[in-house]
């Protein structure tokens, strides 16, 4: 932002007349601040020349470049400049060439730099009437997202994009991965994205999304963007599966309760890229009878770096005060060894109402195994465990400050 | 005493007479007509014509009638409310002087020149007749086309103009300002489709700047 108000200024003090500087005025059109000047009747054309500013004369918009031509003196009022930038509002915009008519402004090879957003667009073209600026093959960088389109219009701070493709890696030539739409609407404003047809391409990798993504600083915040960048460290070069930089899109929905992760580890050109699709489900049996408690179960399941990777979690109700959880896992996270493990455990517990809490205990057995990542079928640990604890927790009632609550375990 | 004047009254009244400053230069050789009675000082040699005249240069080709005319053979010649026509263009002004010996021309008060694509305006003239420039001074603004500046050079041969100093000039849709140091601007006379136009330049060329040169 800085940046744009130091060229605005710098602007600003070469388009007013001066001790070196004279004027002309277009009336209802221009006025021009110039070193240089040159008419050519015959061509009907004037030139004006070593360091020029035109002001639009209602100042909604500047031009300045080191030469600018103003055509059809006796007929079609025109304007031409190479290498001008354009200051129009909080944008500052720098060109190949600039073409201008009474109605609009037209420039080519265009570089863009706005409130905490920066890009470039093949053709851009300012309508002189309403202010709305047309761009063909548009890329943008805010703060939070890269967006680009093969057609834009600007109206104000709201973005229309046609063709367009949104991605959180900002500044990357070829981003890793990128939520591509029939069209998006950007408020620059409020720093957000409305993606509409939208779909994953990942890694030549294809993947509908919901017909409507919202992508902003709040859901930034939140986590809820769907895309996770990680950097896994590889001590010792030992490449592990997993390891280096890694995409991944999760929580996709496919289903009722079900989601789904897709993405890729060691994309980096350090490391082997894996794989990663994932399942993850999260499944309310009923009891069989009306007043039965419900089963609970979490599962994850699918490619994890290229490799199998199993973790699922049950836990039933046995009686009011006594419930019974299974769990296995199967897998490894990215950069470490496999582990293989079942787990069972008991846990009861019964309300204590002096105490406004719960008292209560577990007993666990569990039985673990752990292999070399590079070589999950060699077993490297392998051993049983039986454990068991008594906690009981306590509550406070609402005070001024809240609710306290202390847990104890042993 | 007095006889002798009056017939040298006489004498003049009856034929036009030749005011010479040298062979071949500009103003050299004028011939006065006079349009009533002379009146020759002949403590000083000036002769007045009370009811002005016409005077003709035979080398430049000016021209002009005067209410009132004062001249010095050999030297000058003065005339009030001018109406001149020569290479310059048209010019009317209160007041015209001839130093014929350094071939200029100056004219002052309610200054008017006129010529093809150009018409002027300016509170005193200076006419170099041996180099063809004319020097404007004063509130100097024109019209066909519509400028002002605060000096205004011309050369009547070519009829291209410099405006010198604070200036500003219209053309077409066109206003042109000066720096507000000032500065000068070229006004190089074009024929474009058979009309007379000004193309102008804040670069000067460099063959009208030496042209000029003498009278910055």
């Amino acid at each position: 932002m800085s940046v744009v108000l130091a060229l605005g200024g710098a602007a600003l003090a070469q388009c007013t007349r001066g001790p070196t500087t004279s004027e002309v005025t277009v009336p209802d059109f221009v006025a021009v601040y110039y070193q240089s000047f040159k008419s050519d009747s015959s061509n009907d054309v004037v030139e004006f020349f070593g360091g020029v500013c035109v002001t639009a004369v209602g100042g909604e918009w500047t031009v300045m470049a080191e030469r600018v031509t103003v055509t059809g003196l006796t007929g079609e009022l025109g304007l031409q400049a190479p290498n001008p930038s354009l200051y129009l509002g909080p944008w500052v915009i720098t060109a190949g060439s600039l073409e201008a008519t009474l109605e609009e402004l037209v420039l080519t090879e265009a570089t863009v730099s706005g409130p905490d957003v920066d890009g470039g667009a093949r053709r851009l073209s300012v309508d002189l009437t309403t202010s709305e600026i047309t761009m063909s093959d548009l890329h943008l960088n805010s703060v939070a997202f890269a967006v680009r389109g093969t057609v834009a219009v600007l109206r104000g701070e709201s973005l229309t994009l046609v063709d367009a493709g949104v991605s959180t890696c900002i500044g990357m030539e070829t981003p890793p991965y990128e939520i591509v739409g029939l069209r998006a609407d950007v408020d620059l404003g409020a720093r957000s994205v409305v993606l509409e047809g939208g779909a994953l391409q990942l890694a030549g990798a294809n993947l509908p999304l919901q017909e409507s993504i919202t992508i902003s600083e709040e859901s930034l915040a939140a986590f809820s963007l769907p895309v996770k960048v990680q950097n896994v460290p590889d001590p010792g070069r030992q490449g592990k599966p997993g390891s280096g930089l890694g995409v991944r899109l999760v929580g996709l929905p496919v289903g009722e309760d079900v989601s789904l992760d897709v993405g890729a580890t060691g994309v980096d050109t350090e490391h082997d890229t894996g794989l990663v699709a994932l399942l993850r489900t999260n499944t309310s049996i009923p009891g069989s009878r009306a007043p039965d408690p419900a089963t609970t179960v979490t599962s994850t399941f699918g490619l994890e770096a290229g490799l199998p990777y199993l973790d699922v979690d049950l836990e039933r109700p046995l009686t009011p005060w006594l419930s019974l959880s299974l769990g296995a896992f199967s897998g490894a996270a990215p950069g470490q060894d496999a582990r293989h493990e079942a787990m069972a455990q008991l846990t009861a517990s019964t309300p204590v109402s002096v105490i406004n809490g719960r008292i209560g205990a577990e007993v666990f057995s569990a039985a673990t195994a752990l292999a070399p990542s590079l070589d999950p079928s060699l077993t490297s640990i392998m051993g049983t465990r039986i454990g068991g604890a008594v906690f009981a927790t306590a509550r406070t009632g609402t005070t001024a400050i809240g609710t306290l609550s202390l847990e104890t375990r042993a | 005493m007095r006889r002798l004047v009056h017939h040298v009254t006489l004498a003049l009244l009856l034929t036009g007479c030749l005011v010479t400053a040298g062979a071949q230069a500009p103003f050299a050789a004028l011939s006065i007509n006079s349009a009533g009675p002379q009146v020759m000082d002949i403590t000083t040699g000036i002769t007045t014509l009370p009811q002005g005249g016409s005077v003709v240069d035979r080398d430049t080709g000016v021209s002009f009638d005067a209410a009132h005319i004062r001249y010095l053979d050999g030297s000058f010649i003065e005339a009030t409310g001018v109406t001149m026509d020569g290479a310059f263009g048209s010019l009317s002004a209160d007041l015209v002087r001839i130093e014929m010996a350094d071939s200029l021309l100056t004219a002052s008060g309610n200054l008017r020149l006129h010529r093809d694509g150009l018409v002027v305006t300016a509170t005193d003239l200076r006419y170099y007749a041996l180099s063809n420039i004319a020097v404007f001074d004063g509130g100097v603004t024109g019209s066909e086309p519509s400028f002002s500046a605060e000096r205004v050079l011309l050369d009547v041969i070519s009829g291209d103009v410099l405006l010198v100093g604070g200036y500003s000039f219209t053309s077409g849709m066109f206003t042109l300002t000066s720096p507000t140091e000032g500065g000068t601007l070229e006004l190089r006379l074009q024929e474009v489709d058979g009309v007379l136009v000004y193309d102008a330049a804040t670069d000067v060329s460099p063959d009208l700047l030496r042209r000029f040169s003498a009278h910055f």
